[in-house]
């Protein structure tokens, strides 16, 4: 079944993976910009990271047929850093006309703070100064209920921002509800450990519909799978679903929501034509 | 799209041996703990544990979303009370 996994970090992965996922029916991804592992110490730094992103990788995922989408922003634990995050965030529109830019992300908080929030309000600013949609990372394990409903109030001080624009990534059990009552997509990330799992992902689907819900792998540089997707998709043909479910949740939303932005123009194979939904 | 619910019997009959090893993998979990030099009596993590335990006998859906918010920091609806954005350089 062709998919597209809308949120891995391919910086981390080898080449390897971009045609194990090629393999197994993945015609996109989608990476957003993240934490390297260690904190940047410049401006600088995040420009060679953009550059990475939009001129480094969609030339690794091309060898294989994947096409490769990014999003920018500095990332919620380097948001920490307030005046290193504004530096970045003024950085930004250097690197949106390139071809695979889809939008901001992944913005959000990561412990919660006030500064953090500083950060996660420009960069809502710096998307909505540029009618670009957002790609929101919830913060880990027990700070992600309260982070996720901080991030859900301070979504709704701007009116202005179509819910149907942002995609609130990373959601579990006791978080999905409110962010699709909301009116917002929703990402289910599939790790070992944390996060969540194919059968839990399957288990929401099966109790909210498929409606504006969408999964990824997030591989990244610590415990990860970048077939999670698969397995996903695995575990809900086990279940008997339809197929046109499944496809819905792997390629259809990520398609509908990423379409929103103006440099989405996949190819599905056997298709010279550029296919936005 | 709204997806039909599975026959319950048919998915017990799929994952009963993974409910039963993932039951084991708990137990002997929590075995290890206990054999382990120490005390974790004033542990703040054995008692969340204990409580997602409790909740795991319960009847009844949403076990999972209950779990989570054993697990979870709550959420504070003042929290904009204490908050000031950093100023903008001028």
């Amino acid at each position: 079944m062709f998919y597209i996994d809308p949120h891995i970090h391919m910086i981390s992965r080898v080449t390897d993976d971009y045609e194990t996922l090629a393999r197994m029916g993945c015609l996109a991804v989608s990476e957003p910009a993240f934490w390297a592992g260690f904190d940047r110490g410049s401006v600088d730094g995040f420009r060679d990271y953009f550059r990475h992103l939009t001129e480094v990788e969609p030339r690794r995922a091309a060898q294989f047929g994947v096409q490769h989408y990014t999003w920018l922003c500095i990332n919620a634990k380097e948001a920490e850093n307030v005046e290193l995050s504004r530096e970045v965030i003024a950085a930004i529109p250097e690197f949106l006309d390139r071809p695979n830019v889809l939008g901001i992300g992944e913005i959000g908080l990561n412990k919660n703070t006030p500064n953090e929030a500083t950060v996660f309000l420009e960069h809502v600013e710096l998307a909505l100064r540029h009618d670009l949609p957002i790609l929101i990372h919830t913060p880990h394990l027990e700070d992600k209920y309260m982070g996720t409903r901080m991030i859900l109030d301070m979504l709704a001080d701007f009116p202005q921002l179509a819910p149907d624009r942002v995609l609130v990534d990373h959601v579990e059990e006791h978080t999905v509800r409110e962010v699709l009552e909301r009116g917002y997509w929703a990402g289910m990330t599939l790790y070992p450990v944390t996060k969540c799992t194919p059968k839990r992902a399957a288990d929401i689907i099966e109790m909210y519909g498929t409606e504006r819900l969408l999964v990824n792998s997030a591989g990244d540089w610590g415990p990860s799978k970048p077939t999670a997707v698969p397995d996903f998709i695995m575990e809900m043909r086990r279940r008997q679903h339809p197929f046109e479910a499944i496809q819905q949740v792997v390629l259809d939303n990520p398609m509908r929501f990423f379409g929103q932005s103006p440099n989405f123009k996949l190819q599905l194979p056997g298709q010279g034509a550029s296919v936005v939904r | 799209m709204q997806l039909t619910p599975r026959d319950a019997a048919a998915t017990l009959e799929r994952e009963f041996l993974h409910i039963r090893a993932r039951l084991l993998e708990l137990a002997a979990d929590l075995d290890r703990l206990d054999r382990g030099e120490g005390t974790l009596r004033d542990d703040a993590r054995m008692k969340q544990i204990a409580q997602a335990l409790q909740v795991l006998s319960q009847r009844g859906p949403g076990r999972a979303e209950r779990v989570q918010m054993i697990f979870s920091r709550a959420y504070d609806p003042q929290w904009k009370e204490q908050f000031r954005p950093v100023p903008k350089p001028r």
